[in-house]
């Protein structure tokens, strides 16, 4: 046997090792934090904080999914918490007259949405950072129109989609445990789909991946639907969760939180590398800051801090950061 | 050796270690003043090792490193440049967007130049820093203007910056430099490598070079002496004009060279499968056209800018063409895209393997299933281990090394990884035309041979075979058919079973 094979071998079994543990860097550093709550403060477990933490996760944990799949494929959408917000003003205004059809169709209009987005930014290759700025303000817009920006009630047939809130699976919300399901699913479609392969060498090489005849159009606008479809769904867990929705509402600082959590759970921005899976562990760690902090009787002036030291720290636990790697 | 101080550089049983794997095994290499000698291997030789020791990158486990009578051991990389080491690297370190003296001034950290270049409050001083950069270049004998853009200057020229900013570093030291040049020709065209050849020949009298390559005849043609690199020993020291390419090869490869004849030549050609009229595309070719049959491997010559390279993109849709039209195997293209060309089982191997043959990150196996997918595949569910399996078998075919369908491609050589794009295509049942442009460029012989037979089978199978050749004894070596263009026209054919024309013909038609 050569040198340079054994060489690559012994490389191999350790990156294989630091990959193994980057993969686990997430879900350490949450543990760690549960660890530091429950010290502190253990009456948050005992009471209803978990499942507190867990439904307080699902929007940011639907809004950092779409975001994973944009940013596998070397983009990002600036759009999506907007969207979110938009979709939540017309699922409370659309429940009224159509029922368990209210949700379907914002779901189905956040797709086409962002659909249209990833097509626009792909076919006149419009990089996505700029398109998305653009769409963040026309969903912001449309949503003030929508709601004639004053707060949209909802009265009737609100049962069509508070049972997401309402209805425990293990003591979580089922919201948490749907938007969980949504993770595992495009897990699996980023491993097991042609689709998702697609996805995958887009990000890594897009000029090659075109080249060999995979069309990166088509590729682009099932993730940029993806995360429309995404923002929808944390639209409507919002609506569910406070009985109203306003243009100015919650849904306006999800964005940051949304990126944030993706890179928490090892998102690369550079396209090609991310685990939806892990990401649920991002989401958890970025919601549990501010509840955990509350908990410990954090001065709220210092939250931020707290909030951008974790963030680094996830960061710099989940990076691939071998020599000669352009850092951007 | 009884006058030690008489050499530049000498290496006494030098051995490095990784792990417990000898990268460099008691090697001893000297290097006289004003002498050029060559240094030869396949990858993973230890060539590399060897120059990143030179440089400070690594040190030795054991040995010694005497320069100029001293014995040395080197920390970092900047102890290169104080002895008086140069190296110029393989891929290319010039920063495009600015100009040619800011570039050669960033080289220039540690010299009193560094400082004369900027003011006390880090302003340039331009009028110092364009004349510095024309003194650098002026001793190695080169005319170029300080203050272009890197980004306008043509390949060559830019090898010539980095060698004067090489140069300029190692001067520094006060000795006569010894300059290291990392596979400079690796990617140029027959009359650059020419302008090379000269450069080394002037820069011999300023100091001793040690020139890598992968091409054998070159390193005959400059070097005074060759050390043979295989497995991390020194397996063998000729003198130039004592050996012949032959010899070389087998002593690197520890093999004889299968590259018999032409055997491209005696086949029987099927029907036409690519006809190509008129095909024009203004400002890159106009008027081409030729046809190429089945079994037949057509290869193209040119310089730089003769718009071979622009024809295989439009052929394939990765580039527009204006008018003409072309056909494959008897289907009319009017317009081409990307997606229809592969539909009509036509493949095309991008000449930058890394960025656009290659997706770094994806597997070996997902990289071969990229263009087209394998047999009970086609829907959207892949299961990776079927398609593993099936890899399998074309990966023990192509004898890709390591043998392991999951490793990412980055992690091959890149013979291996030339070969895995190839498969992509090679593995399409039906392929009809495959353009390939330089398939060959920037592989160590031993790959060379290997995917030049991969090839070779493709065309015996019944695929027309466009080749952009690197050079003219690869077009010789493995065409059917030469054709030689020039500005974006053909200027001359040859059909190879009927006669085969001479070097300096072709070289005719292109310049």
């Amino acid at each position: 046997m050569s040198i340079t094979t054994l060489n690559r071998q012994d490389k191999a079994t350790r990156d294989l090792v630091t990959t193994g543990l980057r993969n686990f860097a997430p879900l350490a550093l949450l543990v760690v934090m549960l660890l530091v709550v429950f010290v502190g403060q253990p009456s948050f477990f005992g009471g209803s904080g978990i499942s507190i933490l867990a439904g307080q996760a699902v929007p940011v944990l639907l809004l950092a999914l779409g975001q994973t799949m944009v940013m596998i494929v070397g983009g990002i959408d600036l759009g999506s918490a907007s969207l979110a917000v938009f979709s939540a003003i017309i699922v409370a205004s659309t429940l009224q007259d159509l029922g368990y059809f209210a949700p379907l169709l914002v779901l189905l209009l956040g797709a086409v949405a962002g659909g249209v987005i990833g097509f626009l930014a792909s076919h006149f290759q419009v990089p996505s950072f700029a398109i998305t700025l653009g769409a963040l303000g026309v969903w912001q817009a449309l949503a003030l129109l929508f709601s004639d920006a004053t707060t949209v009630y909802v009265d009737q047939n609100s049962e069509a989609i508070t049972w997401l809130v309402d209805w425990e699976v293990v003591g979580l919300p089922l919201s948490f445990v749907v938007a969980c399901g949504v993770a595992v699913a495009l897990w699996l479609v980023l491993k097991y789909t042609a689709i998702g392969r697609s996805v995958r060498a887009t990000g890594f090489n897009e000029k090659a991946t075109l080249l060999a005849g995979v069309s990166t159009v088509a590729t682009k606008v099932f993730v940029f639907a993806v995360s429309g479809a995404c923002a929808a769904f944390a639209g409507i867990a919002l609506t569910a969760q406070q009985g109203t929705a306003t243009a100015s509402g919650l849904g306006i600082g999800l964005l940051l939180p949304g990126i944030a959590a993706a890179v928490a759970g090892g998102v690369a921005i550079t396209g090609g590398i991310g685990n939806p899976i892990n990401v649920i562990v991002g989401a958890l760690i970025i919601t549990l800051i501010p509840i955990g902090s509350s908990a410990l009787d954090i001065d709220p002036k210092l939250q931020q801090i707290v909030y951008g030291a974790i963030v680094i720290l996830a960061v710099a636990a989940t990076m691939d950061r071998s020599p000669g790697r352009v850092i951007k | 050796m009884t006058v030690i101080t008489e050499n530049t550089l000498e290496l006494v049983d030098v051995t490095k270690t990784f792990g417990s794997m000898k990268a460099l095994d008691s090697v001893n290499i000297r290097v006289a003043p004003h002498e050029v000698v060559g240094l030869i291997g396949e990858n993973g030789a230890g060539k590399s090792t060897l120059l990143k020791l030179l440089a400070g990158v690594h040190q030795q486990n054991s040995g010694e490193l005497i320069i100029r009578g001293q014995k040395q051991r080197m920390k970092a990389p900047s102890d290169g440049a104080n002895l008086g080491i140069g190296v110029v690297h393989q891929e290319q370190s010039l920063i495009v967007n600015l100009t040619v003296a800011e570039n050669l001034h960033l080289g220039s950290a540690g010299t009193p130049g560094e400082k004369r270049g900027v003011n006390r409050l880090g302003l340039y001083n331009w009028a110092e820093l364009n004349r510095q950069a024309e003194t650098a270049l002026r001793r190695i004998g080169s005319s170029i203007d300080p203050t272009t853009i890197v980004e306008d200057l043509s390949f060559t020229d830019r090898q010539m910056v980095e060698i004067a900013k090489a140069v300029q570093v190692a001067e520094h030291s006060g000795a006569e430099p010894l300059l290291i040049l990392d596979e400079p020709t690796a990617i140029l065209e027959p009359q650059e490598t020419e302008i090379l050849e000269r450069e080394v020949a002037r820069l011999k009298q300023l100091g001793s070079v040690i020139f890598v390559s992968h091409r054998l005849q070159e390193v005959l043609r400059v070097s005074d002496r060759i050390y043979v690199l295989r497995h991390g020993r020194v397996v063998g020291e000729r003198n130039s004009k004592d050996v012949v390419e032959e010899e070389l090869f087998q002593l690197m490869t520890g093999r004889e060279s299968r590259q018999t004849a032409n055997e491209a030549v005696g086949r029987t050609l099927g029907r036409q499968v690519l006809s190509v009229q008129g095909l024009t595309r203004r400002g890159h070719f106009r008027d081409v056209s030729f046809s190429i049959r089945a079994g037949e491997v057509c290869a193209f010559v040119g310089a730089n800018g003769s718009g071979r390279d622009e024809l295989a993109r439009a052929l394939f849709g990765a580039e527009p063409f204006d008018s003409g039209t072309f056909s494959v195997d008897g289907r009319p293209a009017r317009s081409m895209r990307i997606r229809r060309a592969i539909r009509s089982a036509v493949a095309y191997l991008p000449s930058e393997r890394k960025t656009e043959g290659m997706v770094a990150g994806l597997s070996v196996s997902e990289n071969l299933t990229l263009a087209h997918p394998v047999d009970g595949q086609n829907g959207p569910i892949q299961l990776p281990g079927k398609r593993r399996a099936a890899m399998r078998r074309w990966i023990a075919k192509m004898d890709v090394r390591p043998a392991d369908p999951d490793i990412d491609i980055a992690r091959l050589s890149g013979g291996n990884q030339q070969k895995v794009v190839l498969g992509k295509w090679f593995l399409a049942k039906k392929l009809k035309v495959a353009i390939l442009d330089h398939p060959l460029r920037g592989l160590d012989p031993g790959a060379k041979e290997s995917v030049a037979q991969l090839i070779a089978e493709a065309a015996a199978a019944g695929c027309a075979i466009m080749l952009l050749a690197d050079t003219l004894e690869e077009a010789l070596g493995n065409g059917n058919s030469i054709i030689v263009m020039k500005d974006g026209t053909i200027t001359e054919r040859h059909n190879l079973a009927e006669r085969i024309p001479a070097l300096a013909e072709l070289v005719e038609g292109m310049v």
